[in-house]
This record gives C-alpha cells, sequence and structure tokens, in this order.
C-alpha cells in the first residue's frame, strides 16, 4: 500500500481480513485504543474483531465514512436519520441489533446513539404492549401484575 | 382486544399493525393499484383530529413518527408505504395451501401472528383467502430469493427515490434523506408481491398492480424488473392522488415482511443486546412509555425500572395519586420538581421512622406543592442527601425540621413563606446545616427568639441570606450578630425588616465581601444614610423599594454613581426557578 493512506486490518468472526483506511478507524474507540498502544508501523496492523460479522463491519464502514462527511456534531434524531440514509437496508432486518453490538463494542459513540434512537423510536411508534413484544420477539413472562400509574 | 369492526375509528391504535394493515388491505384491495391512493383516504378519514389523523392513519400502514419536518416529501413516502403495506399484507395473508413446507412456514408464522395479537380473527383470515399463491418452490427458497432481490431492487429503489424527490418539491435535505427509505421500503415490499404471487381470479385486485404477471412463477428476475418499472412509472402517477391527502407530520417505516417473518421465527433480537445496550435505547424514550415496557417482560420490568433511567422527573403541576410519591422516590430519582404538586393521601406506606430505604434525592422542589404534614415528614425522613430543598409556602413542624437538619450536605434551603418554624427548630437546623451557603427564611413570622437562634447558630459558610420580612423582630443587634458570624456574605436580604435603624448599617458596613443589599421598606433608616454605603468598594446592587421619592431616587443615583439602584424585584436566594423558567430547578435539568 501506499504510505499516504494507512490502512488497518480487521478480522471479522469469519476470519475475514478487512482493510480499512486508518482515518475511519479513528472513530472507533476500541481500535483507537489499541493502535495506540501497538507500535504504529507502516505495515498492516491486524486486529481481531471476534464479535463482529464481516456484514456488519461493512455497515460499520459505511456509517464511518458518512460521519466523516459530516461537519458538525449531529445530535441523536439527526444521527438516526443518517442512519437510515446510510443504511437503509438495515430498516427491514435484524441487523439493526447486531449493528448495535457491534457499536458498542467497537465504542462508536455516534452509531450506538444513532441505532438506539431508531430502536427507540420504534418502541415509541407501537401503540400498545402488543406491539412491542412483536417488534422484539419478547415474551410476557411476567405474573398478572397491575400495570403502574403515576 | 378492540375489535375490527370499529377500525375506521380511533381505536386504530389498538390494534396491531399488521391486523391493520390486513383490513385496510381489504379496503384497498378491492381498489387495486391506483386505486391505493383513493383508498388511502378511505383509511385516512378517521373522526379525528389532525394530528390524530396524521398518526393514527399512519399507523394504519405500521408507519410510525418520527420526526416532524416532513410534508411535501412524504407524498412521495405515503405512496410507497401505501404500495408497499398492501403488498406487505399480501405477503402476511399467504394462504398455505400448496406445499406441505410452506404450509407449514405459514401456518406456524400465521399462529405464532394469531397468539401474539389477540384482535387476529378469521375474518381476517378469509382474506388470506382471497390471496392465493400457486407456488412452484417451496417457502424457504422463495425468502432467500425475496431477500436476495430485495438488496437489489434497493439500489434502484434509492435511485428512483431520489430521483423524483429531486424533481419534487422538497426543500430541506432531511426530507431527501428521508425518501429513499421510503421508497427502499416500497420496494422491500414489492418484492413478495412480484415474487410471492401468482395470478388466479382471487387475484384480481392485485392484478392491476401486477398485470403482466402471468402463469409462471413469478419469481423469476424478470417478473421482478418489470415489477419495478411498473411501480416507478406508477409512482408519479399516484403521486398527485396522495399527495392531496397526506397526512404527513412525522413517520418512519415499520416492519416489512423480512423483518415480520423473522419476528415470527420466535427468535428473540433483544436477547441479543446487551443490558447496557437496551438501556441505551431506552434512555431516549419519555416515561410514559418506560412505564408501559415495564409491562412487555420480566427482562424489560427490570431494566424499565433501572434508576439511570429515573435521575430527574418533573411532575410540577401534577396531582399524584396515593402512594405515587413513593413508587416515583423509590425509583432512584436525584432531580426532583414537586412544585405547584398536589400530592394525595397517604403518600408513603412505610413509617418514618426508621427510615427503611433511603432516597438519592439530592435536588427537591416542593415549593407551593400540597403536601400533608405527616407526608412531609416521611418523605423528608427518607432523604439523607439532600442538597438543595425548597418547602416554599410549606407547612413545618419540628419534626420535619428535624429530618431537613439529618441532611449534612444541604447547600441551600428555601423556607420562604412557610409556616410553623419556631425558635427551637431553627436553632437546631442552623446548628446542625452547617454548609449551607444560601439560606431563605424570608417571610416566615419568626419570633425575635427565632431569629435570635438563626443569627447566633448559623453556619459561616452562609453566603447568600435572606431574612426579609421579620417586621418588629429583627433589630440592629441581630445584624451585628450576623455580620461577626458570617463576615463572607455576598448577598443579603432585609427587606420589610422595618426595625432597623441606621446602626444596621453600621453594621452592614462592616461586610466586606457583600455584593447585593436589599433594606426596601426599612422606613426607620433615612435616605441618606444609604449614600454612606458607597464606602463599600464590593457592594454593587442596592434595592431600596419603597424608600424614595423619585427626586430622592434620582439624587441618590447621582451619588451612587457606580451602583445599581432597585435593580431585582424579586430575590432569587435559594430559589429554585427563578423567572420564567421552569424545567430547571437550581440550574439543573428535571426533564431528561
Amino acid at each position: 500500500m501506499s504510505d499516504c493512506q494507512n490502512l488497518v486490518s480487521l478480522r471479522t468472526s469469519e476470519d475475514v481480513l478487512h482493510k480499512i483506511p486508518v482515518h475511519l478507524c479513528l472513530q472507533m474507540a476500541t481500535i483507537r485504543n489499541s493502535l495506540a498502544c501497538e507500535h504504529f508501523s507502516d505495515t498492516d496492523i491486524v486486529i481481531p474483531l471476534p464479535y463482529v460479522s464481516s456484514q456488519i463491519l461493512e455497515f460499520v464502514i459505511k456509517w464511518c465514512e458518512a460521519i466523516e462527511k459530516q461537519d458538525t456534531e449531529l445530535e441523536s434524531m439527526q444521527l438516526s436519520i443518517l442512519l437510515m440514509a446510510t443504511l437503509p437496508e438495515l430498516e427491514e432486518s435484524e441487523l439493526i441489533y447486531d449493528l448495535m453490538k457491534a457499536a458498542s463494542y467497537l465504542e462508536i459513540k455516534s452509531l450506538v446513539e444513532a441505532t438506539a434512537q431508531h430502536v427507540a423510536n420504534k418502541i415509541n411508534a407501537c401503540n400498545n404492549l402488543e406491539d412491542v413484544r412483536k417488534l422484539f420477539g419478547e415474551e410476557n413472562d411476567l405474573p398478572p401484575d397491575d400495570e403502574e400509574e403515576e | 382486544m378492540s375489535s375490527r369492526k370499529h377500525r375506521t375509528d380511533e381505536n386504530i391504535e389498538n390494534l396491531c399493525p399488521t391486523t391493520r394493515k390486513r383490513c385496510s388491505s381489504r379496503n384497498s384491495a378491492v381498489i387495486g393499484t391506483v386505486g391505493t391512493s383513493a383508498s388511502k383516504t378511505s383509511r385516512y378519514e378517521h373522526p379525528s383530529s389532525p394530528s390524530a389523523l396524521t398518526f393514527e392513519a399512519l399507523e394504519e400502514l405500521g408507519i410510525g413518527m418520527l420526526d416532524s419536518e416532513e410534508s411535501s416529501s412524504s407524498a412521495l413516502s405515503a405512496i410507497a408505504l401505501a404500495v408497499s403495506a398492501t403488498s406487505d399484507e399480501n405477503s402476511n395473508e399467504l394462504t398455505p395451501h400448496v406445499n406441505a413446507t410452506r404450509m407449514s412456514h405459514q401456518q406456524q408464522r400465521l399462529s405464532l401472528n394469531t397468539t401474539a395479537d389477540t384482535t387476529l380473527d378469521s375474518s381476517v383470515n378469509t382474506n388470506n383467502n382471497t390471496v392465493v399463491e400457486v407456488f412452484s418452490e417451496d417457502a424457504q427458497q422463495r425468502l432467500l430469493r425475496q431477500s436476495a432481490e430485495k438488496l437489489h431492487a434497493l439500489s434502484q429503489a434509492k435511485r428512483v427515490a431520489l430521483g423524483s424527490e429531486c424533481s419534487s418539491n422538497s426543500n430541506s435535505p432531511t426530507k431527501r434523506t428521508r425518501n429513499p427509505l421510503a421508497t427502499v421500503t416500497c420496494n422491500n415490499q414489492s418484492e413478495p408481491v412480484a415474487t410471492a404471487f401468482a395470478p388466479s381470479p382471487s387475484i384480481q385486485h392485485q392484478q392491476q398492480q401486477q398485470p403482466p404477471l402471468s402463469l409462471q412463477p413469478s419469481t423469476s428476475k424478470q417478473a421482478l424488473q418489470r415489477q419495478q418499472s411498473r411501480q416507478q412509472t406508477q409512482k408519479p402517477q399516484s403521486q398527485p392522488q396522495t399527495s392531496r391527502m397526506e397526512p404527513s407530520d412525522n413517520f418512519f417505516i415499520y416492519r416489512t415482511t423480512a423483518m415480520s417473518a423473522h419476528l415470527n421465527s420466535g427468535v428473540n433480537y433483544f436477547d441479543k443486546l446487551s443490558d447496557e445496550i437496551v438501556l441505551n435505547i431506552f434512555k431516549w424514550l419519555p416515561k410514559k412509555t418506560l412505564l408501559r415496557l415495564a409491562t412487555v417482560c420480566r427482562r424489560f420490568y427490570c431494566l424499565a425500572r433501572d434508576e439511570t433511567l429515573w435521575t430527574r422527573m418533573d411532575l410540577g403541576l401534577r396531582t399524584l395519586c396515593p402512594h405515587a410519591l413513593e413508587q416515583v422516590v423509590r425509583r432512584g430519582v436525584v432531580v426532583l420538581r414537586l412544585a405547584q404538586a398536589d400530592i394525595q393521601e397517604p403518600a408513603f406506606t412505610c413509617p418514618p421512622s426508621p427510615p427503611s430505604f433511603n432516597t438519592r434525592l439530592q435536588y427537591l422542589d416542593l415549593s407551593l406543592a400540597s403536601i400533608s404534614l405527616n407526608s412531609l415528614h416521611i418523605l423528608l425522613a427518607h432523604c439523607r442527601q439532600l442538597k438543595k430543598l425548597s418547602l416554599e409556602h410549606a407547612e413545618l413542624n419540628d419534626e420535619i425540621c428535624f429530618e431537613i437538619a439529618q441532611n449534612k450536605s444541604l447547600e441551600a434551603l428555601n423556607l420562604s413563606m412557610s409556616t410553623g418554624l419556631n425558635a427551637k427548630s431553627v436553632g437546631m437546623l442552623m446548628e446542625s446545616l452547617t454548609n449551607l451557603s444560601s439560606l431563605n427564611i424570608s417571610w416566615t413570622n419568626l419570633s425575635a427568639d427565632a431569629i435570635t437562634a438563626l443569627v447566633v447558630h448559623i453556619t459561616p459558610n452562609v453566603i447568600r441570606l435572606n431574612v426579609a420580612g421579620c417586621r418588629r423582630v429583627l433589630f440592629d443587634n441581630h445584624v451585628v450578630i450576623l455580620q461577626k458570624r458570617c463576615p463572607q456574605l455576598l448577598e443579603l436580604d432585609l427587606s420589610d425588616c422595618n426595625s432597623l435603624t441606621p446602626c444596621a448599617l453600621k453594621a452592614i458596613m462592616k461586610f466586606k465581601m457583600l455584593e447585593y443589599l436589599s433594606v426596601s421598606r426599612c422606613y426607620l433608616i433615612p435616605v441618606n444614610n444609604f449614600i454612606e454605603l458607597n464606602a463599600m468598594p464590593s457592594l454593587t446592587y442596592l434595592d431600596i423599594f419603597g424608600v424614595l421619592t423619585e427626586s430622592a431616587m434620582e439624587v441618590l443615583e447621582k451619588q451612587m454613581p457606580k451602583m445599581g439602584i432597585n435593580k431585582f424585584i424579586h430575590s432569587s436566594v435559594a430559589r429554585p426557578t427563578v423567572g420564567t423558567r421552569r424545567t430547571s430547578i437550581w440550574g439543573l435539568r428535571t426533564r431528561d
């Protein structure tokens, strides 16, 4: 690789190596910390990401790129809109949860906020408990309780 | 659950979205594609308010609320959604009668749907019968292909959406970013339509949407692409119709088939997320939603009650039912605003002592709250970490003061206009509250003994003190003692202490750091004495309302050019809310 663009190799859970430009990786606090610890050389550094799959990593990279293009700090609602704009295929899949886990593991604050806000919006949209249960596949295992009132 | 007969009424929201979609699809199904827009009109015609119309109508299509910026752009999205909804329903209503594997899969889906959603009944299923699929491949293959084709369609959809969007009237960038989302869903949804549908007489209503769909397995990519191109042409067509009834406010895309598929497969995706992540999600939700979430399942019950979500609460002007206050306080609230709240009896079930639990309250605003002595006593008995407390206009007694006094870290105490203070309680308070820095004890009908106790025991840490309204009980020697006790006082309000004479002023002059002084309506002090205050280098503001005539005021102002005279009508010592701000107390947000 040319010297001007340092790439970092990330090994995902399927043992696939992804080469990512460093500036994108710096958004991820976990990787940032490991890069700080390691001796930074021109040779590629391989960082294992056992909890992140390749598909999710691609999403994450897309997100990082989108964030790079933003000049200003976005607040959460804007972030979630950006999330949907960058990764529309998330909308219909359960990958949003995997993405949340990855974001939390990689400590990408903006992505954590965006995904959380997005899921929160979904919950907000549910008008009754059944919706929420269906949305997330939860089962009602509570004993027959009165609902709390405040 | 609400019956579907009422589906056109406001209670739509009680129906689960899939049911709603089915119902609405039945309406739309008869009309056909371009008519989906028309059917949307019928669906949207609820006897409800415009905003409810928006929300409910969109809810019918399973579209939630996101952000209130979208109006014109949502026309496009709405069309997309309408198309998607129709197709989505149809895919949901797959009647399993062709082959066994698919049948079992479908039945599983349907049954899961049924059990989860009690509104589902046979009349909905009859709609299924109108949708007949003749499949030549089994369900799994179909689904696989669907997902593959979805992804393929996505890019196309986005392009189309962006193209049409740019040409339409969208202004803000957010609108533009919204549309790809909408159309994506649309095209996603259309996949199942294209792939899942074989024509049969019962699908006439769908025919308009997919006329070229022949008897061959429509899962072919060709048919798919035909489908897409059809939709692209159809979109601008239906746009004018849908734009007229766009209830638009906020919406976002609800789940599509694929999502429903995995839901009904029984996998719990929340299990994948750690509690920390779930809490991250929950923190964006309003408290009411949190309460409802607590009833979803055990895990949510624990998570929704997590104290990090309940650190701040604003219950101002609310009426709290019996025991509600106890619930609130047990949640670990740290910043609590109960200004003007009406707290009904009995607020607590536990006795005041010994306190069975300690609240985490640190900032408590009970100004003008209607609370009984007993409840207040119990509440304060459980507070040991209070930093700022406002009991303006409250009824107090010795026991309550005792409990207040136990909060050793109390910094600001507002007892303005409260009743029930006597010398003993005041003395006790002053002795134990050694960290106090702001004290407002104005207009409390203190006796002279109480004032004495106050100034004798008050902690030297006090820098702001308001003892206004001590008519005929606060004398010069009190001021002298006060000055000796608290030489570092920054703010002193002695308004309406009309027993003060110029001797008091002499004592006041000894405050080396005093910045604000109020001696309004202290009629015994002649005007020219105030000019002496010029000698105090630190004094910046002087309030002497009610003492001077206008001309005298002018004279004084000339004599004291650097002094801000009569700038503050209301004291803000230890007050939680000053001015018009109502959502924060002592500068702390009450709503997160």
